[in-house]
């Protein structure tokens, strides 16, 4: 680090925030609840899968071949990281997502109950480390939830067969569904992953017909910026597709301030246009900067505010799950976010 | 009327334009006769609450926060005679920073009405520190020795500011929050906070343009014209860190303000210190307001910071000035 942040170095700390942000988007929602248990796939012991081999799974890239059952999984994604617990197999090496969960393995605390055997060894997030992936001799990578590039695709393939996304997404924007099928094909188990994505759906559609009136509501959600303005999220980012599942709608007034991207600041002088919307989902990511917005009198000022029609998120596992997107994860959100809507929109 | 009289006149005029314009324009568009009525009548509404609570405390932080940038920034380049020094070179910024992470790791997120001693502290006491680094051994403290010290000690400091981050989440949040070199997101009082130290760092720093002009020629001939280098830089570095120090801990680091100002005035003034520091007192808001202001309507409804803007905007201007005309020597 210099001792004076560069314009460079100040665009991609920002972009950095974004995308670890977005990054986090791969836990799947299955925190240690006993009823969340029974909606992931059946459980089996890494290499006791029977699976199709080979198995071509096609991506950004082409396609990989993976020739038999993996024993040993690598991977560079969170979502990933959730999926492959979804399916009963405990990777050996994860990225490190959060310095929190390191303790444990570097799982998120909603998958944590499915690790077996022995913890993941956790790798840095920020650089490929390419000695610890070697080191944990996996037979197969997967980097789903990853910006891989094609370099580093290049060289990962020649320890084991890689898996990066699938074509036609940006990168951290591959929906859950998309992910479990792409980390299922690798596995040879397409057939699994297709049962997670389904009882994960079933799982929405029940929440949002449980909240009829999330169908007829509009919804923002919110991150505070460092400028005591907020970040919004588009409707293809992982955090407002969320909200989309459950059936809200974005107001015109915001949908339209993205032009592309999958988020847009919104100034402090601008808080005003988040009182276009019934409810507001304020994601409390970063502590300080959530502080300097709440304590603020143009937030206080909104009519969302002062009406009690925010759903908070504070929690910063929960935070992170809402950036993440997996079947793991999903169901996590469910049962924390859910009534936290109702109650905003009661 | 002199040249640098005119100038200086001008540049007034310039900052009064500038220090309306950023009471006027924001993200928000509002009128600018209402505007000037709720600074005068508040009312309640929300234009009220953006005029009172957002435009006129970054209005005047901006002000506060240039003016200590563009001295602080002069007095560094006068007294190390090197044309890059900026802020940052004497381990202001790196000891902020280690202030800031040091006061969350051991506190928890604190109010940056809290931290902000915290920086200022942390700044001083490295300052402190590089001086004694610097003025260890028998040639004393020589400019090189001062800015070798400061790069050093930065660069221990900031492996930790980095180590401490890494390992803590909300560390990093608290200090990305501090880091950010934005005049919009701070708390209305802060300005109070920080005005009187660079008040006193102001004056302290115009009593030594007569020193600095004397010890520019040289130590022995700073001597012989009755100025002591010794006391001068002691005295420069004082003002400096309550400058610096000062500014860095409220709104963190934004360096090129301290980095071009100077350069900018001694390009209208010559070298003369005891026109170059008042004229970046008065220089160094312009830029820094005119930037922010800048950054308020080319992202609406968002808003770009200021050390970005300041950047992007400044980095022509300087280039200009330095290809149109022969460097002020230091």
């Amino acid at each position: 680090m210099k001792s004076n942040p560069s314009l460079h170095q100040q665009l991609t700390t920002r972009r950095a925030f974004l995308a670890a942000a977005g990054a986090a988007g791969l836990g799947l929602g299955l925190a240690a609840c006993g009823s969340d248990e029974d909606a992931s796939a059946p459980s089996r012991k890494a290499g006791t899968a029977a699976g199709d081999f080979p198995a071509r799974v096609p991506h950004k890239f082409g396609a990989t071949m993976v020739e038999q059952a993996p024993q040993r999984v690598a991977t560079y994604g969170g979502g990933d990281v959730d999926t492959l617990l979804a399916l009963g197999i405990t990777p050996v090496l994860v990225p490190d997502i959060d310095p929190r969960w390191k303790k444990t393995g570097g799982v998120a605390p909603w998958s944590r109950s499915r690790v077996r055997g022995e913890a993941p060894v956790v790798a840095s997030n920020e650089a490929l480390e390419f000695e610890k992936v070697a080191a944990a001799r996996p037979d197969l990578i997967t980097a789903v939830e990853y910006d891989l590039k094609k370099p580093d695709y290049n060289k990962l393939s020649q320890l084991a067969p890689t898996v990066p996304p699938p074509k036609g997404f940006a990168p951290y924007t591959v929906p859950w569904d998309k992910m479990a099928l792409q980390v299922g094909a690798s596995l040879g188990r397409r057939a699994d992953a297709e049962g997670l994505v389904k009882a994960t759906r079933d799982r929405i559609a029940a929440a949002a017909k449980a909240n009829p009136k999330f169908a007829s509501s509009k919804a923002v959600l919110i991150d505070p910026d460092d400028d005591g303005g907020v970040y919004i999220f588009a409707e293809n980012d992982v955090r407002t597709r969320f909200l989309g599942d459950l059936g809200f709608t974005m107001p015109a007034e915001i949908e339209r301030l993205f032009k592309g991207q999958f988020y847009a600041q919104i100034s402090a002088e601008r808080l005003d246009l988040l009182d276009t919307a019934d409810a507001l989902v304020l994601v409390a990511s970063r502590k300080p900067q959530t502080r300097q917005l709440t304590a603020s009198r143009s937030f206080q000022a909104l009519r969302t505010v002062r009406e009690k029609r925010v759903a908070r998120i504070d929690e910063p596992d929960l935070a992170i799950a809402m950036s993440y997107s997996s079947v793991l994860s999903t169901p996590y959100q469910l049962r924390e976010v859910v009534p936290r809507l109702r109650a905003a929109l009661a | 009327m002199s040249t640098r009289g005119t100038g200086l006149a001008l540049i007034v005029a310039g900052l009064a334009l500038v220090l309306l314009l950023s009471v006027s324009v924001g993200a928000r568009p509002i009128p600018v006769d209402r505007v000037w009525d709720l600074v005068w009548h508040p009312d309640g509404s929300d234009d009220a609450i953006i005029v009172h609570d957002l435009r006129i405390p970054r209005t005047i932080l901006g002000l506060i926060v240039g003016a200590a940038l563009g001295v602080g920034g002069a007095l560094m380049q006068g007294l190390t005679r090197n044309p890059l020094a900026d802020p940052g070179l004497l381990g202001v910024n790196a000891g902020a920073a280690a202030a800031v992470v040091t006061a969350t790791a051991l506190l928890g997120v604190v109010s940056p009405l809290v931290y902000v001693w915290f920086a200022f502290l942390g700044a001083a006491i490295v300052s402190v520190v590089v001086y004694g680094v610097g003025a260890a051994g028998h040639s004393g403290a020589t400019p090189v020795r001062l800015a070798l010290a400061g790069t050093a000690v930065s660069f221990a400091l900031y492996a930790y500011v980095q180590g401490l981050t890494l390992i803590d989440r909300e560390t990093l949040d608290q200090y990305r929050f501090w880091q950010v070199g934005a005049l919009a997101g701070h708390a209305p009082a802060l300005s109070g906070q920080i005005a009187p130290f660079i008040a006193l760092g102001l004056l302290l720093a115009f009593t030594l343009g007569r020193p600095l002009n004397a010890i520019g020629l040289g130590d022995e001939a700073g001597r012989a014209l009755g100025a002591s280098p010794a006391r001068t830089r002691i005295l420069g570095a004082v003002a400096i860190t309550l400058l610096c120090g000062a500014a860095t801990a409220a709104v963190g680091p934004i360096a090129f303000i301290g980095l071009t100002v100077p350069h900018v005035a001694r390009a209208i003034t010559g070298p003369d210190q005891r026109w170059v520091l008042p004229y970046c007192a008065l220089l160094a808001p312009v830029m820094l307001l005119g930037a922010d202001v800048v950054g308020r309507v080319v992202n609406r409804p968002g808003e770009l910071e200021v050390g970005i803007v300041s950047a992007v905007i400044g980095g022509p201007v300087f280039i200009a000035i330095v290809r149109r005309r022969r460097i002020a020597q230091l």
